[in-house]
């Protein structure tokens, strides 16, 4: 049997080398330099990112909100997880979402690895060195206002006609006291059918963030 | 790192897949997290996880079970099959009231279930909104049933084709498989029980050659 890498497909995940299934051990990770580092950061969960001091290509996001607060009553957050997936995405396809959001005047959270690699975060401009890069996936991740989630999600319908990649959309809500949804009504206005399964953070961590307290 | 969020599967094969995690946010409590997390590991193995993970170091595959347990750092997960024993484990937690925030993925409609039974009120809710883009890249719907139970797609679609063709070939059970997709999966967020059930339903759908 003969097996060749594509190095620039590879995404630098690890789990080749992981499997162990080469008995003489020519598989190797190379030592890359910036920007092709960036791929193992993106891709293989065991790598600690460097600027979030978190394992992956995310942020806690929704996991500990109750006690960062940083999701607060009346916000959503929304994630574009771009190559998720399986398939992986370039930057340059990251850039076409990330601009058309950018345009909307969102905010990207600044925690997360993917805003780290924008030019200008306002625009969603990714580095020039960057963009031919190919992760397994680079999370475009946002917290807006209640009021503008419609917006968001229509924009990212609309540009989702436009990349090669695939990517999976998530939203994040803080329940509202009584235990309701607020996102529900947005989704069946918009007619978005949204898988039965999902998460749920029990709000179990201590202590409470001060929003949470009132 | 929303990997435990995107799992695909019929609601009657997602009624038996629930992931739990527990972690320490970073800058608020995070000193002082690790016997909290070993709390937290002692009563879902005590529960019958099917799976654990160190987020950080891996999986019950990779790891010695006291290795997982002395080091714990970071956000530690487990996988369940069985509604009733997640909602012991949620009991247990908030009776232990160790303050680490716990997260689980599966039918909302059944999480919900588990924390009013085991008197706990969730704070926050996250949807998959499902994949757009260019779709056509996907494998097949049943292949993904599969590798999305990893979100950081660390099992691939030809490592399950290839156990597929072991199977039919009769060199491994479902189950072996089951545990042998479970492995590249660092998190330790696979349920390699479903999995195996999974692989044996599709088995049918796929052909392979004598050769």
């Amino acid at each position: 049997m003969y097996y060749e890498i594509d190095e620039d497909e590879c995404v630098d995940c690890g789990v080749c080398l992981r499997a162990g299934v080469c008995s003489t051990e020519a598989l190797h990770m190379p030592d890359y330099d910036y920007p092709r580092v960036l791929r193992s950061q993106f891709s293989d969960p065991l790598v600690v990112h460097p600027k979030t001091n978190v394992p992956g290509r995310g942020t806690e996001e929704m996991k500990t909100i109750e006690v960062t607060g940083r999701i607060k009553r009346g916000f959503v957050g929304i994630a574009c997880e771009m190559g998720r997936p399986t398939v992986g995405a370039r930057f340059a396809d990251v850039e076409k979402v990330a601009m058309a959001l950018a345009k909307l005047g969102v905010e990207f959270e600044p925690a997360n690895p993917c805003t780290q690699v924008m030019a200008d975060p306002k625009k969603g401009t990714i580095k020039d060195e960057v963009k031919n890069e190919k992760v397994l996936s680079a999370i475009i991740e946002m917290v807006v206002p209640l009021a503008e989630a419609k917006a968001v999600l229509a924009t990212i319908r609309e540009v989702a006609g436009e990349v090669g990649c695939v990517f999976s959309v998530d939203l994040i809500c803080p329940l509202t006291e009584d235990g309701s949804v607020p996102t529900v009504a947005i989704l069946e206005e918009l007619g978005w059918q949204v898988p039965p399964n999902g998460k749920v953070n029990n709000g179990l961590g201590r202590p409470l963030a001060a929003e949470v307290q009132q | 790192m929303t990997h435990t969020l995107h799992r695909r599967g019929s609601k009657e094969s997602l009624s038996h897949d629930f992931v739990i995690h527990s972690m320490p946010a970073r800058g608020f409590n995070h000193e002082g997290a690790r016997p909290k997390l070993q709390k937290f590991l002692e009563i879902v193995r005590r529960h019958g996880a099917v799976n654990t993970g160190d987020g950080k170091r891996g999986n019950q595959y990779y790891l010695e079970p006291d290795d997982m347990y002395d080091n714990l750092a970071t956000i530690t997960h487990a996988v369940f099959t069985d509604e009733d024993a997640l909602t012991e484990v949620l009991k247990e937690l908030k009776e232990a009231d160790v303050g680490m925030s716990i997260t689980t993925s599966g039918l909302h409609e059944k999480l919900f279930a588990c924390c009013a039974k085991a008197g706990i009120k969730p704070f926050a809710m996250e949807h998959s909104l499902g994949i757009l883009g260019n779709t056509s890249r996907l494998p097949d719907d049943e292949i993904m049933q599969i590798t999305t139970m990893c979100g950081h797609a660390m099992v691939s679609q030809g490592l399950v084709r290839r156990l597929i063709r072991k199977i039919k070939k009769g060199e491994m059970t479902p189950a072996q498989a089951g545990i042998e997709l479970a492995k590249p999966c660092q998190c330790g967020v696979f349920n390699p029980v479903r999995a195996a059930e999974l692989i044996e339903e599709h088995c049918a759908l796929y052909c392979v050659s004598e050769k």
